[in-house]
């Protein structure tokens, strides 16, 4: 379970003034659930996220991690058991594909013959075969492919929580549509407690079991999709009529 | 002024010199080749007055006296390149001090301080090692010397160092900073002698003559054929103990020549014995102070000294030439894959260090960037020294002293900032998405230095290697200038001889040296560049 008490994080921005992009957020993600964030840039859906596997302290508030204080763990580990998929891929550009994917597992020991496995099946998994992808470098691959191979290196240690920003941005529908699919495929496969961030309301009511709609870094609301879909709020009016 | 001869005492010792001298030249002369030969003999000389003015006298004292033809090859830069020409033909004769040769040349490490021995010594080493022939001594001894003023050293009855010690501690000592620190220097002096000062100077020794004059120092260190003894009216004391190893000065030739061209012993041998210490210091002083040709000195010379047959006068043809077409170049293209070898040697050892240096300093700077400002400043500022200042600094430095070590500091300290500058730029330029990716999956700041980092980084950091390489080629050809080799020898003599041809013998292989390396870099450069990088990145 992922939980956010009361959470605010502050900016000092030009002159002095508060930039509150995270303002006393509360939520809980149970455990195989998944949130999607949904707002307009600059709400601070990112800030939220990092701020769950410690990349961002908060001003004040406090994050649990499996009902522990995030502080509380030791960092590294911490973040081995959170994947991490970044808002643009955040892939190493002198690592081929297997060695991107397959990093933590070196850094945490494995063997090779054990890595090797490890990253065939992840690379199967996102649907990009290792014969024909496993060497190939970041700058050979396509936006899509690219986030796919970010999605499967943030499962590589089998990881119980999974931080995705945007990990479907900026593609074309039919290549996010297929990307969507797999996603689901794969929450099916293995049970992950996810944070997903979107721009997209689509996607969101697709991904998401449970749904957050933030502005101005405060959380507007959150529910199920049905629960979204009846409020009256006018900026989530808004956000559904833009669609 | 009373005598300053300090190693020939005696008419009886200069007899017994030119006994045994005799003996050897009768021993060494005798198959001479009976044919007379038409190739000019090449006479040369070091790049200094005295070197010159001997080698001069020599010239002109053959021309006059026999038919040989001279080519003369003055001021060649330093000992080796004219030892190198003379073993391999591009130089018949020139003038060798018995102190350089013995260490120099033959690389004898222990200390010798008799002249005849030392003498004798290094004939016979000569002869066996190199088949080159010491003739008879011009009779000086160009050794150091420590120097006052005359008149004060009369009044107070200082002839020799001996005398010297008793007065010292009413007595101030500026010498030169070489001088006061080598080992052979003031250290190894002051305990021979027992020298108490009462105060020890160190100070740029051009200044040290106006200092005796003014009285702010009472003793300094000299030539002891220094023509600046007789302009300051300077005394060389005695070296009565025999602290100062000798420098005898006398015309070497290999022994082929001698037989090829059987009137040149003597020929040689009616120069002995012609000059001391005074007399070198005023021929010395006629040149540098009085601003006279060393060519109207030498014929001067040999006019005095009744060196020209009666019946001819002094041929007219005495400003020398020099001649870049002839047999020096020839010398130089058996030297330049050495010369090639020592300077990629130097350059080689001076790159490598600096990366050994400069890499781990730039990691630990581009981590606690608040050093980075201070270590790249540091480094910039070496850089901006010139290059031959720098060279110059590196001498004093004890443990480098002139030569090779010194060249190989003052190239390394040139190759820190390119490496160290890349270094830092291209850990910490390293796109902070993707650091915060490494952090996000969890890496630790060790794993990330090593798998993100740095080779990102090694492209930027072998520009740097790259750039510091090209750089110490091109200032390795300075490193001559200090003596530690390398191609800049052709270039200094060539420069000093006037003779272009020379110093593009230097220049080209230098410049093709710098763009060979400078493209087997950008190939391994290449080569080390993961394939991921070497087209834009994502
Ligand atoms: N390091 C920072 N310093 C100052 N302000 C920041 C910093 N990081 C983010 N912000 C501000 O905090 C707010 C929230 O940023 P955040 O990146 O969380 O937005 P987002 O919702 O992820 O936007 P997008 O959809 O464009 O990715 C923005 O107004 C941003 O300008
Ligand atoms: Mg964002």
């Amino acid at each position: 379970m992922i939980e956010l008490i009361e959470v605010t994080k502050t900016y000092i921005g030009p002159n002095q003034t508060n930039i509150r992009a995270v303002d006393s957020v509360s939520l809980q993600v149970e455990d195989g659930q998944t949130l999607c964030l949904i707002g307009t840039s600059g709400s601070g859906k990112t800030t939220a996220m990092k701020l769950v596997n410690r990349l961002i302290e908060p001003t004040s508030g406090t994050i649990r991690v499996n009902g522990r204080d995030v502080r509380e763990h030791d960092l590294i580990q911490l973040r081995r058991q959170i994947g991490y998929v970044l808002q643009f891929g955040g892939l190493f550009p002198h690592q081929t594909v297997a060695e991107n994917i397959g990093l933590l597992c070196q850094m945490d020991g494995w063997t090779k013959q054990q890595t090797l496995e490890r990253v065939r099946s992840l690379l199967h998994m996102v649907n990009l075969p290792y014969e024909s992808y496993g060497s190939r470098y970041p700058v050979e691959l396509s936006g899509g492919q690219r986030q796919r191979v970010g999605v499967a290196r943030a499962l590589s240690l089998d990881p119980q929580y999974l931080l995705m920003d945007e990990p479907f941005g900026a593609l074309d529908p039919i290549t996010r549509h297929q990307l969507h699919d797999e996603f689901l495929e794969i929450k099916q496969k293995v049970q992950k407690t996810t944070i997903l961030v979107t721009h997209d309301i689509k996607e969101a009511f697709i991904l998401g079991d449970l749904i957050g709609v933030m502005d101005q870094g405060r959380l507007v609301q959150i529910g199920s999709t049905e629960d979204i879909q009846a409020s009256t709020d006018p900026f989530i009016q808004s956000l559904l009529h833009n669609v | 002024m009373y005598n300053p001869l300090i190693y020939i005492p005696s008419y009886t010792a200069r007899a017994v010199w030119v006994g045994l001298l005799s003996i050897c030249g009768i021993h060494v002369g005798l198959p001479a080749a009976a044919q007379e030969i038409s190739r000019p003999l090449v006479v040369a000389s070091k790049n200094f007055t005295e070197s010159r003015i001997l080698g001069e006298i020599i010239a002109q004292h053959i021309e006059q006296n026999s038919t040989y033809k001279v080519v003369r090859k003055h001021g060649l830069g330093g000992t080796l390149l004219c030892f190198s020409a003379l073993q391999h033909g591009g130089v018949d004769i020139y003038v060798e001090y018995t102190g350089t040769g013995w260490a120099t040349i033959l690389k004898n490490s222990q200390k010798i301080t008799d002249p005849l021995q030392t003498f004798l010594l290094v004939q016979r080493q000569f002869r066996e090692q190199y088949a080159i022939e010491w003739l008879a001594p011009f009779g000086h001894n160009n050794s150091y010397g420590i120097a006052m003023l005359e008149s004060k050293a009369k009044a107070m009855g200082i002839r020799n160092l001996s005398d010297l010690a008793k007065h010292a501690p009413n007595l101030k000592l500026g010498v030169s900073l070489e001088f006061l620190h080598r080992a052979d220097g003031y250290p190894g002096l002051q305990q021979f002698y027992g020298l108490n000062f009462a105060q020890v100077r160190g100070m740029e020794h051009s200044l040290a003559y106006p200092a005796l004059q003014s009285e702010e120092v009472d003793v300094t260190d000299v030539y002891t054929t220094d023509g600046n003894l007789k302009r300051y009216a300077l005394v060389a004391l005695t070296d009565d103990q025999l602290f100062f190893p000798p420098y005898t000065a006398a015309p070497i030739a290999r022994i082929q020549t001698l037989r090829e061209y059987p009137k040149l012993r003597k020929l040689l041998q009616q120069l002995a014995f012609r000059l001391s210490e005074e007399r070198m210091q005023t021929l010395n002083f006629a040149v540098e102070d009085q601003g006279l040709d060393f060519a109207v000195v030498a014929k001067h010379f040999i006019q005095e000294e009744n060196l020209i047959p009666r019946n001819r006068g002094v041929s007219s043809q005495i400003t020398p030439e020099p001649d870049p077409a002839t047999s020096i170049l020839q010398v130089q293209n058996d030297q330049i894959l050495n010369l090639i070898v020592e300077h990629l040697t130097l350059t080689g050892i001076a790159v490598g260090l600096a990366i050994i240096f400069a890499l781990p300093l730039g990691i630990i700077v581009a981590r606690y960037k608040s050093i980075g400002p201070i270590a790249l400043g540091i480094a910039g500022v070496i850089q901006t020294i010139p290059s031959l200042a720098l060279l110059a600094l590196m001498i004093p430095i004890p443990g480098l002293g002139l030569g090779y070590n010194a060249a190989i500091a003052a190239l390394f300290l040139y190759a820190i900032l390119p490496i160290l500058r890349n270094t830092y730029t291209g850990i910490a330029g390293v796109d902070a998405q993707l650091i915060e990716a490494a952090r996000g999956l969890g890496l630790t700041e060790r794993q990330i230095l090593w798998h993100v980092q740095l080779p990102l980084a090694v492209p930027t950091i072998m520009a740097g290697i790259r750039t510091s390489t090209v750089i110490s080629i091109g200032v390795a050809t300075l490193a001559a200038f200090i003596g530690a080799g390398g191609l800049g020898e052709l270039i200094i003599t060539g420069l000093q001889l006037n003779d272009h041809t020379l110093v593009l013998t230097g220049a080209i292989p230098a410049a093709l040296l710098a763009l060979l390396v400078d493209s087997s870099l950008g190939l391994t450069e290449r080569w080390a560049t993961p394939r991921g990088l070497s087209s834009p990145a994502p």
